[in-house]
């Protein structure tokens, strides 16, 4: 199990200060989700911790070891334990849906044979209510799909820390009721779970911490009852405009 | 005025710096690939199938045109001053020691330079580079390394084709329009190919293989956030990677002919 620690974390772009000296603490097998306005920094922080993107100053500790400064082998053992479900799925767009769900697989899990990945494939397609062809490109398939699959990407792997950066985000409402069914199904596995969601009803229904973010900076953090009834002026103006 | 020139210096002496810490990264993930690189073999062998094998009509096509020219052109003029076997050497250095490894690089440039930086820029803008760090895969190792093999290997191989076309194809070309004896062309065309326009020629083409593999995926990492910036990088990759050739290709001659 990780918990994820972010230390005085600074982020600055063409100038611009995206985010600034950010300390959290995303403890173990709970859920942690971010919320803000739109353009405060919530993907930005949660790429941060996820360490896809490098700051300027500060550090990732997961377990209380910095992940920038992590040896290859340990950052390889960490990537495989975690993964990220991205807000435009980000499949790779030179691959099949195969190939894009048994790319983790065959970096994590050697199998020359492949026929124990390609059921867990299948397992995991079926899973995420996939039926079209696997053959097909990303570049073939609805929007609704594409985020279904990436998020079958990510869970192929049975990882423990799941970054969610809001995949309902342009989903129909048939695909969100599903891929929230499945992240409901996760709280039950004891995962450790950072997420940026706008949906209110999702936030009251899994988050355990919530952190209040506005212009690059974390307003105020807490358990879920502590932020809802917060006294903070931006912080309640952040969760009735979600409401 | 000063103050501006020397923002420009160190933002230059920056750049230089960062290109050669990202070249020397290519080299040592190279090093690493060729040990355990078993995820990247397939975009290694799609690599080398688009760059080495699909160009090959492209480039025999070339080279046995360019070939015929030189016979046809040489066997025209340089009779007319006693000078007709000098048509084998000036085939030769024409052929294998310049335009053969030089036309190539510009083929290579236009189809797989142009290619390798849009299709990384994209990856870039569709954060497919993160998805790929997600999971664990480095970008330099997956992304980065079979393009530099597969180019470098590609463009020595054709180079090869190329010289193989235009020495000899071109030979069967040149039989339509000015008879030529096999076993005089051949003969004198061995005797006046010595090792060392074979040895620059395979130099040459490494050297170039290297500089269009990593300019242009170099400039597809540049890509930051928004689809305008692919065709603007792709452009520059285009430029760098030519003037660089060109470049290399005069230091090449400088130091092999003097």
């Amino acid at each position: 199990m990780y918990d994820v620690y972010l230390k005085d974390i600074t982020l600055i772009k063409n100038q611009r200060k995206i985010l600034s000296h950010i300390n959290a603490h995303f403890p173990k097998s709970k859920t942690s989700v971010i919320i803000g306005p739109s353009g405060c920094g919530k993907s930005t922080l949660l790429k941060v911790a996820a360490a896809l993107i490098p700051v300027d100053s500060g550090k990732i500790l997961v377990n209380d070891k910095d992940l920038v400064k992590m040896k290859p082998k340990e950052l390889l053992e960490f990537r495989k334990k975690s993964s990220f479900v991205f807000q435009d799925a980000a499949l790779w767009a030179n691959q099949s849906v195969y190939q894009n769900m048994s790319l983790p697989l065959r970096l994590h899990f050697p199998d020359p044979g492949s026929k124990k990945h390609q059921k867990k494939i299948i397992e995991m397609l079926n899973l995420v209510g996939y039926t079209d062809s696997i053959h097909l490109r990303p570049a073939e398939l609805s929007n609704g799909e594409r985020k279904m699959i990436s998020l079958g990407r990510a869970l192929i792997t049975s990882p423990e820390l799941l970054y969610l950066d809001n995949p309902f985000v342009l989903v129909d409402p048939s695909v969100a009721k599903k891929m929230e069914s499945l992240i409901m199904d996760l709280l039950n596995q004891n995962k450790t779970i950072i997420a940026n969601f706008s949906s209110s009803s999702l936030i009251h229904k899994i988050a355990d911490f919530l952190f209040v973010m506005k212009d690059g900076k974390l307003i105020e953090s807490g358990t879920k009852e502590q932020i809802l009834n917060s006294k903070n002026s931006t912080t309640s103006s952040i969760i009735n405009s979600l409401l | 005025m000063l103050g501006k020139l020397g923002r420009w210096l160190i933002s230059h002496i920056k750049n230089l710096l960062y290109s050669l810490g990202f070249f020397f990264r290519i080299i040592k993930a190279t090093i690493v690939f060729a040990k355990k690189g078993q995820v990247g073999r397939k975009v290694l062998t799609m690599q080398i199938l688009f760059t080495g094998v699909q160009a090959l009509s492209n480039i025999s096509l070339i080279a046995i045109a360019l070939g015929a020219v030189i016979i046809i052109q040489g066997v025209g003029i340089l009779p007319q001053f006693g000078q007709g076997d000098l048509i084998y050497p000036i085939l030769i250095t024409i052929i294998t020691r310049e335009l053969g490894p030089m036309l190539c690089a510009f083929i290579i440039i236009a189809r797989s330079g142009t290619a390798i930086a849009s299709e990384i820029g994209s990856n870039v803008v569709n954060h497919e580079i993160e998805a790929y760090i997600s999971v664990g895969i480095d970008p330099i190792s997956y992304l980065a390394v079979p393009r530099f093999i597969g180019v470098t290997l590609s463009l020595l191989l054709l180079n090869l084709y190329f010289n193989f076309f235009g020495l000899i194809g071109s030979y069967f070309i040149t039989q339509f329009i000015h008879p030529i004896q096999a076993a005089e062309y051949f003969r004198k065309l061995l005797y006046n190919l010595h090792p060392d326009d074979i040895i620059s020629s395979i130099i040459k083409s490494i050297v170039f293989g290297v500089i269009i593999s990593v300019v242009s995926i170099y400039y597809g990492f540049k890509v930051e956030q928004s689809t305008t910036e692919i065709p603007q990088m792709t452009i520059k990759a285009v430029g760098t990677a030519s003037v660089l050739c060109i470049l290399a290709d005069a230091l090449i001659v400088l130091i092999y002919y003097t």
